[in-house]
């Protein structure tokens, strides 16, 4: 130890971090498992046609080397019947941001600091003890309310988890439990949400989401995970989700692990289960092309911040912020033909530890002016839909 | 020893024996006719009728019941300087044809002849001397460095092993390589797990390109990479292509990638090469019903652009049972009786340009 | 144009990277390890255990020579006895008390005091002593017989994980059958068979420890080869294929450096389980022999004299705790190293 080396940390240090940690990790995880009534996590839609309402989400992990803001000030909102693609590069906090969602964000390292997610849930009537209010005949009193998701204890998340919103994962090798078949573990969902399913009930039901998704029942349902095709699985995970009808699918990353040809048809099957369903998808991927093809509303994120938020033509066709426009001009394109060299965008991914307090993407943006040096660009709106999160457009401000 | 394998090997395609029996006689002898041919001066790299099984089940004895097929009869050429590329799904066998040409996995049968030599059935030693001629990129950046060296360690380690430079001058030159890479100074001294994917993927470059190879087999070098990194690696490997006169096998599953990278292109299915030739045939021309279906498959990153999709029906099989006949024809749009039973010839229909297809022949 | 411009700004703006780049500081890889060792009450109980314990048994009979390993105290000792004996005459009750003296030359079983810190035992051996050169021996005999499992371990395990086939399977096989040996009945025939061949009792220990690396290397070996199995598979390896290195060169400088870790913990895991066999070697007479001391034999004076385990606690019961202290010591060094030097455990 006596070679210091300037690159690493001191053992000083180090322990600060430590320290410093250990008492904010402890203050959130008892926020995250305190008692409270329905009320306190009650909240308002700011507006009437969204499903989902994240408000300056920050999320952090406390590791050993420094505070990681994965996500530092996130806001988007998810609209009724709607598909919203987040896209950005490993590391930028799309992931995380649905994680939050989910409430699926690993303690106590990683913890839900401040912000909100609203979202609007269809859930039992509840008495003044909490518990379901029968209406009678075989079922239960149903209401719309609005949860703040981020301000909910972490016992009361199984209210919304897999029932209100539902989750696809990205390896469809590792997220089925390879010592149940696909049926069984398609009524347990069926179970699980619906009070008082019979096995019939449920049988019936998974074979209408496998119909839903393409697959042929008889075939499928008594068969186990690896007797499946990758694409096959992820056909079931989506009927999984679908299974107990929720508002929300969260997608992440669908169809990274399959191969070209699978793609399509994954793709093609998402786009029919939009029109098939009563719900939004929240589509995150680093894919550009998918993007373009499956969401209405974009949403660009880098380094833990949303940059540029717009519909699917406005990203596209009017791209605002040098980093959007870089990322679709890096992109080998089939149409492209070839230039001697591809346009790039030098530099790595900022470390999300120790970020600067200007702009994150300043280092690697060709466009970058003076004002860059200063405090974070806020959100510049240049069309009703369309807002950006650069110095450029100070002052563009849309008039209508 | 070679041909006898390949006559065991071939699969028979009719059910009709005599038949069958014709068909085997008239491709083994046009291979063996392949095999006498004399090597191609221009090219660095031949690859002729290669085929590699893997065993599948063994008896105690150690005879081979069952084995995988992973590349049957695939065969290209490579001149220096250009790139080719082998796009294709996930077990179409593009990843075993790269290791095989490398002979990190021996060959069945074929013959593959680098730099004028067939290295077919060369010893490890042999080989050892020839290895600094031809190197490989990973595709997973984390897994392909040594966890527990420095990044000076790393590239020095290749320099010194095969003499490239005299000892006192190995600094001097792993600094520059890594100046040409893009690699700063002062990473010499630091390990792997400190840096992002697109630096290591940098130092798996300047480690390839160490020992001064004319062949580089990039085994889908930016798949594990971001968007923006993806464009530095490729610029990256065109630049040194340029300056250091390389020839690059390009394997990915991004048609894009390869269609801008590569001059050369080939695309395989299930362990066959489906359509070989120019970039220009194989994108503005292309023959074969799965090379049309996979391009279409791509999405198009332009939301006013729907592209009209060639849809393929069901799963690939699976490498390990593959279908008869045309190894596509479980998911051809177009597949006939004949496709079920008889196995396309690969043939040359426009100069350099070849395909596997039975509709082509009825034209 | 545009393009054009960018292009341009690209190198420098590259540039401009490098002070974000640096002023980002990780750890340093040692001392991660150490920060994750340390960040465990355990592994620092466990390490000021081991070195507590070493720093007895080595620096102890240096720093205090008032008696040796085999030297008796001679001062002498009184032994009173007092014997009662009541009988009944003419219904008046007597009671007879007869006190005698006995002048004994060695001063044995005495109790804790300033000349003996935890008294001497019924031979008349300083208890406080013995304990330092038993430690003496447990430990150099286990890290003897750790030293020895591992070189064969790593050897045997090596050459059937990296070259396979029937090498393999004769290795392996060999492993099975050697797992099959009943440890502690063959220890009773072989310790007999030294008994009869008169071996010096100062050696007889070594020869047993060598008999038991015999039959515990298969661990060893076992964790080597499953380690370089799944090494082998890293595309780091192929690397070093492509790279023409020579199998010398594969094998010692990319693969068992990359398997020091697991070696290591099991080292410091089996350093426990070797304590153990040596005390209860000599626990059951066949190690260490007296005079000589070791932790065993000095639990074993209990089965000379009852009177011992009921009311001289003295005599036996540190040596017991020495050797909880070091088995449980060894163990959680050994726990934390595994969770610092595991990358995958990292939390």
């Amino acid at each position: 130890m006596a070679k210091e080396n300037k690159n690493y940390l001191s053992g000083k240090e180090i322990r600060a971090i430590a320290k410093a940690n250990a008492k904010e990790m402890k203050r959130l995880e008892a926020y995250k498992n305190r008692k409270a009534e329905e009320h306190e996590f009650l909240s308002q839609m700011k507006s009437s046609e969204n499903i989902l309402e994240i408000e300056d989400l920050h999320t952090f992990f406390y590791t050993e080397q420094g505070v990681v803001k994965a996500v530092n000030g996130v806001s988007y909102d998810v609209p009724k019947n709607a598909v919203v693609g987040v896209v950005g590069e490993s590391g930028c906090g799309k992931s995380v941001t649905s994680m939050s969602v989910m409430r699926l964000i690993q303690g106590p390292t990683g913890q839900i600091v401040d912000g909100s997610i609203r979202f609007k849930a269809y859930d039992y009537k509840r008495d003044e003890k909490g518990n379901p209010i029968p209406n009678g005949a075989d079922g239960y009193e149903m209401e719309e309310k609005v949860y703040d998701i981020a301000k909910m204890p972490i016992h009361e998340i199984h209210r919304i988890r897999g029932k209100q919103i539902a989750m696809i994962f990205q390896e469809p090798m590792t997220s089925l439990n390879p010592v149940f078949t696909i049926g069984e573990q398609l009524d347990e969902v069926t179970f699980i949400h619906t009070p008082g399913a019979t096995k019939e009930m449920a049988k019936a039901k998974s074979e209408e989401m496998l119909r839903l998704v393409g697959i042929i029942p008889e075939n499928v349902y008594g068969a186990f995970p690896h007797e499946l095709s990758g694409g096959m699985r992820q056909r079931v995970m989506i009927a999984m989700a679908l299974a107990a009808e929720p508002r929300l699918i969260i997608a992440d990353e669908p169809t990274t692990a399959l191969d070209v040809t699978i793609q399509a048809q994954i793709l093609d099957l998402l786009q029919d289960i939009k029109n098939k369903i009563d719900g939004s998808i929240l589509l995150i991927t680093h894919d550009l092309g998918v993007i373009a093809e499956m969401a209405d509303y974009v949403v660009v994120m880098y380094a833990g911040k949303v940059i540029e938020k717009g519909t699917v033509y406005e990203i596209f066709q009017d791209p605002k912020h040098p980093y959007t426009i870089g990322l679709q001009k890096s992109k080998p394109t089939m149409s492209l033909d070839d230039g001697t060299e591809l346009y790039n965008i030098p530099g790595n991914v900022p470390n999300p530890i120790n970020m600067p307090d200007h702009c994150y993407f300043k280092e690697r943006c060709a466009k970058c002016t003076l004002k860059c040096s200063g405090d974070y660009p806020g959100m510049v709106q240049v069309s009703p839909t369309h807002f950006v999160a650069c110095h450029l457009y100070d002052g563009v401000e849309d008039n209508g | 020893m070679a041909d006898e394998k390949v006559l065991e090997n071939v699969t028979p395609v009719y059910d009709d024996e005599a038949l069958a029996a014709e068909y085997l006689e008239k491709r083994q002898q046009k291979i063996e006719e392949d095999f006498k041919k004399p090597f191609d001066p221009d090219c660095i790299l031949e690859v002729r009728h290669l085929r590699k099984c893997f065993p599948l089940k063994k008896t105690i004895t150690g005879k081979v019941t069952k084995e995988l097929v992973a590349v049957d009869d695939v065969s290209f050429k490579l001149k220096a300087g250009e790139t080719l590329g082998i796009v294709g799904e996930s077990g179409c066998g593009k990843t075993t044809t790269g290791r095989a040409v490398l002979k990190l996995h021996q060959p069945t049968a074929g013959q593959i002849i680098f730099n004028g030599q067939d290295i077919t059935n060369f010893d490890s030693k042999q080989m050892r001397s020839s290895r600094k001629e031809m190197q490989i990129i990973f595709q997973d950046p984390y897994s392909s460095l040594p966890p527990r060296s420095t990044v000076g360690g790393i590239l020095s380690e290749p320099v010194e092993v095969h003499n490239i430079v005299p000892k006192d001058q190995v600094k001097d030159y792993v600094l520059d390589l890594m100046d040409k890479c893009g690699l700063r100074d002062y990473y010499y001294e630091r390990y792997p797990h400190e840096f992002s994917g697109g630096q290591r993927q940098r130092i798996c470059i300047a480690r390839a390109l160490s020992v001064n190879p004319k062949l580089v087999i990039c085994d889908e070098p930016v798949s594990a990479l971001d968007v923006s990194i993806q464009a530095q690696i490729i610029n990256l490997l065109k630049k040194l292509q340029r300056e250091m006169n390389l020839a690059y096998v390009f394997i990915s599953h991004d048609l894009s990638v390869v269609k801008f990278i590569s001059d050369k292109i080939g695309v395989m299915y299930l362990g066959s090469m489906m359509e070989f030739g120019s970039k220009e045939d194989i994108f503005k021309n292309p023959l074969h019903p799965y090379t049309k279906a996979l391009f279409s498959a791509v999405p198009n990153p332009d939301p006013t652009q729907k592209t009209e999709r060639i849809k393929l029906e069901g799963d690939i099989p699976s490498p390990a049972n593959p279908p008869k006949g045309c190894r596509f024809h479980t998911r051809c749009p177009y597949a006939k009786e004949v496709c079920k039973h008889i196995t396309p010839e690969y043939r040359e229909y426009e100069p350099g340009h070849f395909a596997a297809c039975h509709l082509l022949n009825e034209e | 144009m545009e393009e054009l411009k960018n292009q341009q700004a690209a190198p420098e703006a590259a540039d401009s990277e490098a002070p974000l780049d640096k002023n980002v500081r990780l750890m340093s890889p040692t001392r991660m390890v150490v920060r994750r060792f340390f960040r465990s009450k355990l592994s620092i109980l466990g390490l000021v255990m081991v070195i507590s314990l070493f720093l007895f048994s080595f620096l102890g009979p240096v720093i205090y020579t008032q008696w040796g390993e085999i030297q008796l105290d001679e001062s002498g000792k009184t032994e009173y006895s007092i014997a009662e004996t009541t009988y009944t005459v003419n219904g008046v009750e007597y009671t007879l008390r007869q006190t005698t003296e006995k002048y004994l030359k060695d001063n044995f079983l005495a109790p804790p005091s300033a000349e003996h810190i935890l008294g001497t035992d019924n031979e008349g051996y300083d208890i406080f002593v013995r304990l330092m050169y038993g430690g003496r021996i447990s430990l150099t005999v286990s890290f003897i017989a750790v030293f020895l499992i591992t070189i064969l371990g790593v050897v045997l395990g090596g050459v059937a994980g990296y070259f396979g086939g029937a090498v393999d399977n004769v290795i392996m096989r060999l492993s099975d059958v050697l797992m099959c040996l009943p440890g502690v009945p063959i220890l009773l025939i072989i310790s007999t068979i030294l008994d009869a061949s008169d071996i010096d009792a100062k050696y007889r220990i070594y020869l047993l420890m060598v008999y038991l690396t015999f039959i515990s290397w298969t661990g060893t070996a076992r964790l080597v080869r499953g380690q370089i199995l799944s090494l082998r598979e890293q595309e780091y390896m192929v690397a070093a294929e492509a790279m023409g290195y020579s199998t010398f060169r594969k094998i010692f400088k990319h693969l068992v450096p990359n398997v020091m870790p697991q070696l290591i913990v099991q080292m410091s895991l089996s350093l426990g389980s070797m304590i153990l066999y040596e005390a209860t070697l000599s626990y059951l007479n066949l190690g260490v022999k007296a005079p000589y001391a070791a932790w065993g034999t000095m639990i074993n004076i209990i089965s000379t004299n009852q009177d011992i385990l009921q009311n001289h606690l003295n005599v036996w019961v540190p040596a017991g705790i020495c050797i909880v202290i070091a088995v449980l010591g060894f163990n959680f060094v050994g726990d934390g190293l595994r969770d610092a030097l595991d990358p995958k455990a990292r939390r």
